[in-house]
């Protein structure tokens, strides 16, 4: 089983849209797939048509009588589980600051989940606390969208220094160009100058309005219009990540 | 939350559209084609799940549902797999792996579905409740429809959304002609095609009577025998997997056992004729056994000799080109008319013997009797024999050891229903473990027998790497046969020391 994270200390920059097509990319290629939504705003679980409740709340992060298994919820889609947000989750940090070892607590809770699921992604809040640093130490690699904006791509490097301190010496940074929109001028050149990173992905996702739509279809883009270059992209950035986690494996 | 309910002949989700729903959402009909997938021996049914192979609008998917409520697991295809190996690494590969091993796929049944899904939302527009509209045409192995269509509608409802679940349930119970409905379509998409799920197991399942005679029951045990001997040809053929050679040399062994070491039982005259033809069975499927044992071994040589493991494709490449020669002489030898008269002599001689001159000693003696006195002798042999083995014995005793604990092993299966489960399985299963580390000493004596032989073909000559790889393997398979003499000698004096002696006395009687 792999584990990505999708993270970035700034929030609407596409983690969660990203999170939903990737998870669905992946399970339309028979890789059984687990999004767990952390984010208590709960909007992977709105986008996969599940109510973002979970009996137990914040605490079956840390309750280990429990197997966060049996809160994996079915999707619309084959190989595609959701375990579903809680609004509780805002009190996550408190929770995990409770326990013994609070930054191991989701890298222990996820390795029961090995036999029955072939990729774990989660879907974060943009918060620097407990839970990204627990999120951070439990995953194989870190997928930070990144719009092209020179703000954006300083806070990468503040990430980089994040993840170096509490990932678990293997952990991955994978940036990818999000939200991009061609007919700027200044996000081709930063497109360009980001490019030359050899670390960023080389698949770029663009702005378009099908995701944008996704609040009302309920739905990842490539399920409604799968032949939408969008939908191509994620489907693209899905197999640079593939190859990745096999490579580290 | 789940139900299954049968509908009436010609129903569609259009007509139910009342009864769902407007706020249901379908997906468009498709027709699917549907291949039962399993083992020859049933491995996937057997453990509670189903593999289907389904192909609609030209794509092909493989759907694995491993019966625990799990949602199943659906990989997509670019062409049929036969072996789990040939799968992309996953979760389904790992299960599949550990439940059919080497065995290959085989489609067992086949069926046509017109198939309409879609799902009921809340008002919040969450999920609520799947439904699956099924109309599932049965085909024979030509392909023709066989029977009635068969309708069903199943329901699978979320966590949260009991009384949707339960509302939309009975109302589809209300409906005139709906039950709930228990078919099995794999079942009957089986019996199509002629079999019945179950119906193979490489295991011996004898069923014997003590009061049975043992006239009556060896023929009851060589009867069985014939059976797997016979459902096996077919595959050895057609060289689905090395299974079906290694059950059908299996079989031809545990009836030449039972010939030899039930003696007096069956008319000896008639018997006579069959000896030479189960040997010549035996030897004709040898040299095709051997190197299927040398390919499974494989994969694990290369892990042995690490680095030069790409060294050893042209050994895997002379094994295999032999081994096609021995297979060619193997199915020969069953289309054979000597084959097939042995079948067919065998087969009348187990209905109807032939009277012999006088009655066979030992024929009409109750079998709990003739069984026990022959396991006490059988384990007596090797128990003396492995005694009296030195320090580090020889391998061609070794072997001698072994073959004696083949024929305890033998007898064990055949009479095990005669008597206490619990007293005598923990014997088979000790004797099983003697067996496994007896057998791996003497595949790694044949493996590095036949790696010498190999070295000397002209196909390796000067391929350096190669044999200097092969030279690697036949350290490391001494190193194998090292430890497993120490497996051996800590696992022995279980089996022969005073507690499995009495254990043996006990059950089977004789304790002088
Ligand atoms: N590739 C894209 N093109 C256009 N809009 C996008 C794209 N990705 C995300 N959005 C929109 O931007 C907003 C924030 O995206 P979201 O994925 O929720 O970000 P985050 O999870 O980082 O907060 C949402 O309204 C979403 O619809
Ligand atoms: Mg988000």
């Amino acid at each position: 089983m792999r584990t990505l994270a999708i993270w970035s200390i700034k929030g609407g920059v596409g983690k969660t849209a990203a999170a939903v097509n990737i998870a669905h990319a992946a399970s339309l290629g028979g890789t059984r797939t687990l999004l767990w939504d952390l984010d208590p705003q709960g909007a992977a679980s709105f986008y996969l048509r599940v109510p973002a409740q979970l009996e137990g709340g914040a605490r079956i992060v840390v309750d280990h009588t429990t197997d966060l298994g049996w809160h994996a919820r079915p999707t619309e889609f084959d190989n595609l589980s959701l375990l579903p947000a809680d609004f509780s989750f805002r009190r996550l940090d408190l929770e995990l600051d409770a326990t013994k070892k609070p930054r191991k607590q989701i890298a222990r809770r996820l390795e029961p989940l090995t036999p029955r699921f072939d990729l774990v992604i989660m879907d974060c809040p943009p918060s620097v606390s407990l839970v990204s640093e627990a999120v951070v130490r439990a995953a194989d690699a870190v997928l930070v969208p990144v719009i092209p904006s020179t703000l954006s791509i300083r806070t990468l490097e503040q990430i980089r220094a994040f993840v170096a301190e509490h990932g678990h010496g293997r952990t991955e940074l994978l940036p990818f160009l999000s939200m991009v929109d061609r007919r700027k001028a200044m996000h081709l050149e930063l497109c360009e100058s980001c490019l030359a990173d050899a670390s960023f992905l080389r698949t770029v996702i663009p702005s378009a309005s099908v995701v944008e739509r996704m609040g009302l279809t309920r739905a990842p883009v490539a399920a409604t219009q799968p032949s939408q270059p969008v939908a191509m992209a994620f489907a693209a950035l899905w197999h640079e990540i593939a190859s990745k986690l096999r490579g580290s494996q | 939350m789940q139900a299954t309910l049968r509908l009436p002949k010609e129903s569609d989700l259009r007509s139910l559209r009342g009864i769902v729903g407007d706020d249901f959402d379908a997906d468009r009909p498709r027709t699917v084609r549907f291949l039962y997938l399993d083992t020859f021996d049933w491995r996937i049914a057997s453990s509670g799940g189903r593999l289907t192979e389904e192909t609609t609008d030209g794509a092909r998917a493989l759907r694995f549902i491993d019966g625990s409520g799990e949602p199943p697991h659906v990989v997509p295809l670019a062409v049929s797999v036969r072996f789990a190996r040939e799968l992309p690494e996953s979760v389904l590969r790992a299960r599949l792996e550990s439940l059919i091993e080497i065995r290959a796929l085989l489609s067992v049944g086949e069926c046509r579905v017109e198939r309409q899904s879609g799902r009921l939302r809340s008002p919040a527009g969450d999920t609520a409740v799947f439904l699956q509209l099924e109309t599932s045409t049965i085909l024979d192995s030509s392909g023709r429809a066989t029977g009635e269509p068969i309708s069903r509608i199943e329901v699978l409802g979320l966590p949260g959304f009991e009384a949707t679940f339960g509302a939309l349930v009975q109302r589809l119970r209300a409906l005139a002609a709906t039950s709930d409905d228990t078919t099995n379509l794999m079942e009957l998409a089986v019996a199509a095609r002629g079999r019945r799920i179950g119906d193979y197991s490489s295991k011996l399942n004898l069923e014997l009577d003590s009061t049975q005679t043992a006239d009556s029951a060896l023929r009851s045990i060589l009867r069985t025998l014939l059976g797997t001997l016979r459902a096996n040809i077919d595959g050895v053929i057609a060289d689905h997997d090395p299974e079906f050679l290694h059950d059908f040399r299996v079989a031809t062994r545990r009836t030449r056992a039972a010939l030899a070491q039930l003696k007096g039982v069956l008319p000896a005259d008639g018997l006579e004729v069959f000896r030479p033809e189960f040997r010549w069975l035996g030897s004709l499927t040898n040299p095709c056994r051997d190197l299927d044992v040398y390919l499974l071994e494989m994969d694990g040589f290369r892990v042995l000799v690490g680095d030069s493991a790409a060294a050893l494709a042209p050994l895997q490449a002379v094994i295999e080109t032999e081994r096609q020669v021995a297979l060619g002489e193997v199915r020969a030898g069953l289309r054979s008319r000597r084959f097939q008269s042995l079948l067919g002599g065998w087969q009348a001689f187990l209905d109807d013997p032939p009277p012999g001159r006088e009655p066979p000693p030992n024929a009409s003696r109750p079998v709990r009797e003739l069984a026990s006195q022959k396991i006490r002798k059988a384990y007596r042999r090797m128990r003396r024999r492995g005694l009296g083995l030195g320090e580090s014995p020889p391998l061609e005793d070794l072997h001698r050891l072994r073959i004696d604990g083949k024929k305890l092993r033998y007898l064990l299966e055949f009479f095990r229903s005669l008597y206490e489960e619990t007293e005598i399985e923990p014997l088979v299963e000790q004797l099983k473990l003697l067996q496994d580390i007896l057998g791996e000493i003497n595949d790694v004596r044949v493996q590095q027998r036949r790696l010498l032989e190999f070295a000397h073909r002209r196909e390796l000559a000067g391929r350096v790497e190669t044999l200097l790889a092969m030279g690697r393997l036949a350290g490391a398979l001494q190193q194998r046969q090292d430890r497993l003499r120490v497996d051996l000698a800590s696992v022995f004096p279980g089996f022969a020391g005073p507690e499995g002696r009495s254990r043996y006395n006990s059950l089977f009687g004789g304790g002088e």
